[in-house]
């Protein structure tokens, strides 16, 4: 009798951990792991990147869930290199998160997706650009958003297609300076710009790095102005855009000037300058002054923002976050709700979706390094305080103008 | 302003010592700098502090000024208690001193004895006029633009003594004014520590050159080891044996 | 050639202006209280805000807002000092590094808090406007920071130099034990000391705002560089510090115009450790103190 009792007293506490277990719980809610830069200096942009994804969340749930299973985000704040790493591991081997996604920042996402791959678990990249994060053969490792070179591409063929014709130039003829920011992104990007520009036979005249914390960049205009260029292309972070474009009015340099991505974005580029910013370009996200016939679904995501938020987008990041975010729900709907990792990956680069139908434009079409190669990033330009899609034709609301 | 105007004149009613210490005792860490030191002065007193190096003259110095608060004891100016008080407030009260190693302020030396009259009277005028009137006293005036690194030493020790004299004090405590002096000039030195006394200021001097000591102090009071091991007029105190055993091995006082 | 040399030195003065500004008030604490206050430019950054939210919802002009601003800070700078800095006060110099630390962190978070990452700017009739002179261009914003630099800096010596106060502060910067005992109330001028030094960090920032954003962690960078200055200078040296401030916007300038803008923090950098190697009381030192904080 004593013995049957201790077994059934081992039973009931067996049963009593199950019922418990992450494991337990995990049957009915889909848990996700979501890490974003949401203090520090990378604050801005990476809150407004887990918006997206959030909202994304939201809308499903509402909708019903994946297979009737509630997403849950376990959210994890990755100010820095190290605490991307180390809040990766530990939502995997304390939360039991099994499918990670994040993260705005590309040294955040090597960090986290490298922590992710390790052991074996899927990270989903919505946000980052660097071309590197899905280059390392990781298997589990997905991005739903352009590559920095996908943006250097677009810049250069406006540039060549559009801006040299505009300005009554051969391509050759067309003089372009790259203004860069000296960390790894803006290095990158820079080299990848001379290249290409080489490449399309642009006459690149001068390249000038500079540190983005700089609180001066005056020497950086001086040296450009010297080169005379028809067209900067820059690649800058917030604060450093607002400087180049105001120290370059304070110091008569007047080239066209064009953007990629960043800081060139934000709506405090336009509340800094005003005037300043009138006509200046910029290659990025999907933003929101677009051709809406060819992004279904952006004015509802817009909508849903204001409502959830009690303010406009700040950037287009949200949205490639809200977008990155649904094609990912699907995908695991497609799995049949399982996120077993050999799964996910089948049911990913199986998953095709046709430019022009989801929220930003892009399309979906994953290559075996995980990159979604379907998504393609637009220009847009300053106008009257609104960053407006000027090109390709069929996502732009207006036509590109050379403002002087 | 009258310089030690407020001191007590000398033979009046009885009255309350200026300064009293009762049962002294400084300890840094274990090390007992000063120990168990009872004292009193008299107003209109000079009185000397000697002793060999490490005695603990300095450090009773210091908690006299309230530079250093004692472990034990108590210190009473004119029967009042100023143990727990900040060396601002005793200044304030009266009590007034002199470094060993000069420290002026780099500005001119008008400016130095001007600082400590403006902290009592915000009003520059009257500062300047004080400032100058002390100048004179001590024979600095016609330095009194001059900055402090351009005189000589002997210069500098009276700037000292004249800064210490624009707190207005009762009591003035002289480190060593007279040490790094040449002969000729300790003897034009010690007439100004007369006219203090003359002027009212009690003076309470450490010094080394004993035979200064014994020329210009009414009475000595000689430090060994934290403990005061002498208290008497000069010749009393150099007949000391306790004196004469403490002093032993050092080089002979006054050489 | 000439023009382009011309206008990197204009331009590298008119920044200059402003380091130097910010590096007074770091200065000015560092000299009296003998701490370094690694929330000097989170200082800068809550005027800066204060300008901002001034602006946008009562429509002061930033120059105006000055009133406002640094009496604010001064107080800002006085709480600081009696609530944070005072009661560990002659503790380790790294014990003063990590509150002034601590306090900073605390600033920015809560900017983060309040406002977000957003870059806050205002937008001035004056803030673009550009003075046509001759062979150089001038932001008028600018000149009008760099030419109150200098005035703040003409009042400060006036000031150090002829007022009772003023030969107080630089009594207990000298030798506080001296001044205690000249009956100076020393806890007072440290109080003084912090309020000022804030201060002219939130004018500072007043200044810049015309022309500069707001964000949580602008002030970062700039106590850095008022680090720098300050040593380049000399720690407690209000002469030094303006020639280094000009001279760190030179430097910066120049080197970033002739040899290449990767390099003009380098430059400046390097000569702080160069600075720090053979000269640690810098340009104008005084030298006191720098063991204090742990700098010898």
């Amino acid at each position: 009798m004593k013995r049957a009792g201790t077994i059934a007293g081992v039973l009931i506490l067996l049963l009593g951990a199950l019922l418990l277990s992450p494991a337990a719980l995990a049957q009915q809610e889909i848990r996700i792991g979501a890490i974003y830069p949401r203090s520090g200096s990378l604050a801005l942009l990476g809150e407004e990147s887990w918006r997206g994804a959030e909202i994304a969340r939201q809308e499903r749930n509402e909708a019903g869930g994946i297979l009737g299973r509630q997403i849950v985000f376990v959210n994890a704040d990755a100010p820095n290199v190290n605490a991307a790493r180390s809040e990766a591991e530990r939502l995997i081997s304390q939360q039991g998160v099994q499918l990670l996604i994040g993260t705005y920042s590309s040294a955040l996402s090597m960090a986290a997706s490298e922590a992710a791959a390790r052991r074996g678990v899927t990270f989903f990249e919505l946000g980052a650009i660097s071309d590197g994060i899905t280059q390392r053969g990781y298997k589990t490792v997905f991005r739903t958003n352009p590559t920095a070179s996908m943006f250097v591409a677009a810049q250069m063929a406006f540039l060549r297609d559009w801006m040299a014709p505009q300005m009554g130039k051969e391509p050759e003829q067309l003089r372009v300076a790259i203004a860069h920011e000296d960390s790894d992104y803006g290095t990158s990007v820079a080299e990848n710009m001379r290249r290409e520009a080489e490449r399309l036979g642009l006459n690149l005249v001068s390249v000038q790095p500079y540190s983005s914390t700089s609180t001066d960049l005056s020497s950086v205009i001086l040296r450009l102005r010297a080169a005379s260029p028809d067209v900067i292309v820059a690649v800058s972070y917030a604060q450093d855009a607002i400087l180049l474009q105001r120290q370059a009015h304070e110091l008569g340099l007047r080239s066209k000037v064009v953007g990629t991505g960043g800081g060139h974005s934000l709506s405090s580029f336009y509340e800094a300058l005003g005037d300043l910013a009138e006509g200046v370009f910029n290659v990025d996200f999907t933003q929101y002054e677009v051709n809406t016939a060819f992004t279904p679904g952006l004015e509802e995501f817009r909508e849903r923002y204001r409502a959830t938020f009690g303010e406009e987008p700040r950037s287009g990041h949200s949205l490639a976050n809200y977008m990155g975010a649904h094609v990912l729900f699907d995908i695991i709907e497609r799995s049949g709700g399982s996120l077993d990792p050999e799964r996910i990956r089948a049911s990913t680069l199986s998953y095709v979706v046709r430019p022009g139908q989801l929220a930003t434009g892009w399309g979906v079409r994953f290559d075996e390094t995980g990159q979604n190669v379907g998504a393609t990033p637009l220009v847009t330009q300053w106008r009257g305080g609104k960053l407006v899609t000027v090109w390709p034709e069929q996502a732009a609301v207006m036509a590109p103008v050379l403002i002087e | 302003m009258t310089i030690g105007a407020r001191a007590r004149t000398k033979g009046g009613a009885p009255t309350l010592p200026l300064l009293e210490l009762h049962a002294l005792t400084k300890a840094f860490r274990g090390l007992v700098a000063v120990q168990d030191v009872n004292a009193v002065l008299e107003s209109g007193e000079i009185v000397g502090l000697i002793g060999p190096n490490g005695a603990g003259k300095t450090t009773l110095f210091n908690l006299i000024s309230g530079l250093h608060r004692p472990t034990q004891g108590r210190i009473l100016l004119d029967g009042r208690e100023i143990t727990a008080l900040p060396p601002y407030a005793r200044s304030l009260l009266g009590i007034g001193r002199t470094f060993q190693i000069v420290r002026p302020f780099a500005m001119t030396v008008l400016e130095n004895v001007m600082v400590p009259i403006l902290a009592r009277d915000g009003n520059p005028t009257r500062a300047k006029d004080a400032a100058q009137e002390i100048l004179e006293l001590v024979a600095l005036d016609r330095a009194a633009n001059e900055r402090p690194e351009n005189l000589t030493l002997a210069m500098r020790k009276r700037l000292e003594v004249a800064r210490a004299l624009a707190t207005r004090p009762k009591l003035l405590l002289l480190d060593e004014v007279l040490a790094g002096l040449n002969p000729t000039e300790v003897e034009q030195q010690l007439p100004l520590i007369r006219v203090l006394r003359d002027k009212g200021i009690t003076v309470l001097m450490i010094e080394h050159i004993v035979d200064a000591v014994m020329s210009v102090c009414d009475r000595v009071l000689v430090m060994d080891q934290g403990h005061l091991i002498a208290d008497g007029s000069p010749g009393e105190v150099v007949r000391n044996p306790a004196v004469i055993q403490a002093y032993l091995g050092e080089e002979v006082p006054g050489a | 050639m000439f023009e382009l040399t011309l206008q990197a030195i204009v331009s590298g003065l008119l920044v200059g202006g402003v380091y130097a500004l910010m590096a007074a008030g770091l200065n000015l604490i560092f000299g009296v209280v003998r701490i370094i206050n690694f929330a000097h430019g989170d200082l800068m950054m809550v005027a800066m805000y204060a300008v901002y939210w001034l602006f946008t919802l009562s429509g002061i002009d930033p120059y105006v807002a000055v009133l406002v601003v640094a009496p604010a800070l001064f107080l800002l700078g006085v709480f600081l000092q009696r609530v944070v800095i005072r009661p560990i006060q002659g503790s380790s110099p790294l014990m003063i590094i990590f509150a002034t630390v601590a306090v900073s962190l605390v600033l920015q978070n809560l900017a983060l808090m309040l406002f977000q990452g957003d870059f806050r700017s205002v937008q001035t009739s004056y803030s673009i406007a550009v003075l046509d002179a001759g062979p150089v261009l001038v932001s008028v914003p600018r000149l009008i920071a760099f030419a109150a630099s200098i005035l703040l800096f003409a009042g400060l010596f006036l000031f150090l130099r002829y007022t009772y106060v003023g030969k107080a502060l630089r009594a207990v910067a000298e030798n506080r034990t001296v001044a205690r005992l000249m009956g100076i109330r020393v806890e007072r001028i440290y109080l003084l000391a912090f309020g000022l030094g804030s201060a002219l960090a939130g004018i500072a920032g007043v200044l810049m705002m015309p022309f500069a954003s707001a964000y949580p962690t602008v002030g970062t960078i700039y106590t850095l560089l008022a680090f720098v200055v300050v040593v380049l200078g000399g720690l407690g040296s209000m002469e030094g510090t303006v020639v280094a401030g000009l001279a760190v916007g030179l430097i910066e300038t120049l080197t970033g115009t002739f040899i290449s803008p990767a390099v003009k923090e380098i430059a400046y950098f390097g000569l702080f450790i160069v600075i720090l190697l053979i000269r640690p009381q810098g340009f104008f030192g005084l030298g006191k103190g720098t063991e204090e904080v742990g700098l010898k």
